[in-house]
């Protein structure tokens, strides 16, 4: 018992140590949570309460990612959330399977690695868009809406993932048919049911005490995470539904507040026993490949969010803007890493690929954000020089 | 002039009016509570303005609407799509007083419906008929607002348009 006190005050110690290093330095935090689990891996085992808590971090993480997702943008701005939402897509998307194929992986690890280049984080952009001042400027609503697009793909992308996992290395076309039906039949179900008892569902969970709604709601969320499950989703997948149909009631304010700090502790939870699986060893292994990843990743990104800037109408300057927006990288990356890990070949290093790349990309990516003004001056006047 | 209202996931709300001179003026609305105000050219270049705490952006909001809401007003309002609800205070003179809910029957000639009675020592939520008005009671209406409309022009001094 102490053993275990002692151990998670050493490790929430470490981890706030490392909140506060992240806010002085203005950057995102996962990856200081990841180098902590680094460093301590060394000295500490993560144990199966450590590795439990942090299943329920990813649990939270996802709820309040579907409880924040903006069904009234996508109503409100179709055509940029689908235009710009796609480009980034196709840019980011199938990269990552031909740099898998290139690299000899599994169709599962270059799926995966597809994902870790893919996804970013809408949570750590929306916190860059207010610390850097930008919420006023025009092109700041399309790269909101890339992310909203890329919150919705998250949720698609570990459902179509999980099937993947489950169904093993021989997939059969009937086998995964199966799965990705019994999952349709099980969100349609869900959404039905949430829609037709709406009412009820909001009495039954909103109470006036603190307390109650507290754990009916994490009943709640638990309970739609362990029926996804049973459906053949992933928890995840299940805990971003729930964040749907709660964030559709009245509730979403109140639940978000309620659930906030237990979002924070278990989450910091998940990146940190990440970490202390790696290996200082084999990560220096993969910096390499890694920081061409990098360069990949940062390429893809950019350019990809140039063009859909263009296309939703932007001028090339503020398109440049949106396309550097978009690099900033977090959680998602690492969620796909550990499932990865699950089913990735001994030589792969998916794991320790991925939490290189997220080093890199989460301090470049929102100083990139941040000086893309003089980037871009710094760009024009070049041009301008060469013109002339 | 024209208001556009976008959300910005995660951010807040996003307001722009279009203003002479082709330019727009941006507010953002944080979710935490805050105020950013910013000038944007026709080219998109973005000059911010100012930051506001919730308290200095309801003050400046109540100096730019010349003062119409203010705590002192006797009557204040607030409009949803089809309806509004109004805090109607009485007067010393309105008719109203020393009758009791049942025996105004204000429903019946006007339409609005009385939701709450606010008093200093106590307020009333969903008064009861035999609740009987008081100079200074500050009444709380839902109704359209021609309903309330009539209300007033029955019961107070206070109708719009004075």
């Amino acid at each position: 018992m102490e053993g275990h006190l002692f151990q998670f005050a050493v490790l929430f110690g470490v981890l706030g140590l490392a909140a506060v290093v992240s806010i002085s330095l203005r950057l995102p935090v996962v990856p200081l949570y990841i180098g902590a689990g680094v460093v301590l891996g060394g000295l500490l085992e993560p144990n199966d309460i450590v590795r439990f808590l942090g299943s329920l971090g990813v649990v939270f993480l996802l709820f309040s990612l579907g409880l924040e997702f903006s069904q009234e943008s996508v109503a409100r701005a179709p055509k940029r959330f689908l235009r710009a939402g796609s480009l980034d897509f196709l840019f980011n998307f199938p990269i990552g399977i031909l740099v898998g194929l290139a690299l000899g992986w599994s169709w599962i690890e270059c799926f995966c690695l597809a994902g870790v280049l893919y996804m970013s984080s809408s949570a750590v952009v929306s916190k860059c868009v207010v610390d850097f001042g930008r919420a006023t400027r025009p092109e700041t609503e399309t790269i909101l809406s890339i992310m909203v697009f890329e919150d919705l793909a998250i949720a698609v992308y570990l459902a179509v993932l999980n099937a993947l996992i489950t169904g093993g290395p021989e997939l059969t076309a009937a086998g995964t048919g199966l799965q990705i039906l019994k999952a349709a039949l099980f969100v349609l179900l869900l959404i039905l049911l949430a829609r037709r008892y709406q009412a009820p569902l909001e009495r039954l969970i909103s109470h006036r005490s603190e307390e109650a709604f507290t754990l009916v709601l994490f009943a709640f969320v638990l309970l739609v995470a362990s029926s996804a499950i049973a459906a053949g989703l992933s928890e995840a997948v299940g805990a971003f539904l729930a964040g749907l149909v709660i964030g559709s009631t009245q509730l979403k304010e109140r639940a978000a507040r309620t659930l906030f700090p237990f979002q924070t502790l278990f989450a910091a939870l998940f990146f940190v026993s990440f970490g202390m699986g790696l290996e200082l060893r084999s990560m220096v292994d993969v910096l390499v490949p890694a920081l061409l990843l990098v360069l990949i990743g940062f390429g893809t990104k950019v350019l990809g969010g140039f063009l859909a800037g263009r296309a939703v109408g932007h001028p090339p300057y503020q398109a440049a803007v949106v396309g550097l927006s978009l690099v900033p990288k977090g959680e998602f990356s690492i969620l796909i890493a550990a499932l990865a890990a699950t089913v990735a070949q001994p030589g792969s290093n998916i794991e320790a690929l991925t939490a290189v790349y997220v080093f890199a990309l989460s301090i470049i990516g929102p100083i990139g954000m941040r000086e893309a003004d003089r980037i871009w001056a710094f760009l024009a006047t070049k041009t301008r020089k060469s013109e002339a | 002039m024209a208001t556009h209202e976008t959300e910005l996931p995660g951010v807040g709300i996003k307001y722009s009016i279009d203003i002479e001179t082709d330019e727009q003026l941006v507010i953002v609305e944080h979710r935490v509570g805050h105020w950013e105000l910013a000038r944007v050219d026709s080219e998109g270049k973005t000059t911010p303005l100012l930051q506001l705490q919730s308290k200095e952006a309801t003050e400046l909001g109540r100096i730019l609407s010349r003062g119409e809401v203010t705590q002192e007003d006797p009557r204040k309002r607030m409009l949803f799509e089809e309806f509004g609800i109004e805090w109607v205070k009485l007067e010393q003179d309105s008719p109203l007083v020393g009758l009791t809910l049942q025996n105004a029957e204000i429903r019946a000639r006007t339409g609005a419906s009385v939701i709450a009675v606010l008093r200093p020592e106590g307020s009333i939520p969903s008064p009861a008929p035999d609740t009987r008005f008081r100079a200074g009671d500050t009444l709380v209406l839902i109704g359209h607002p021609d309903q309330v409309e009539r209300f007033l022009g029955t019961f107070t001094n206070l109708s719009s348009g004075t």
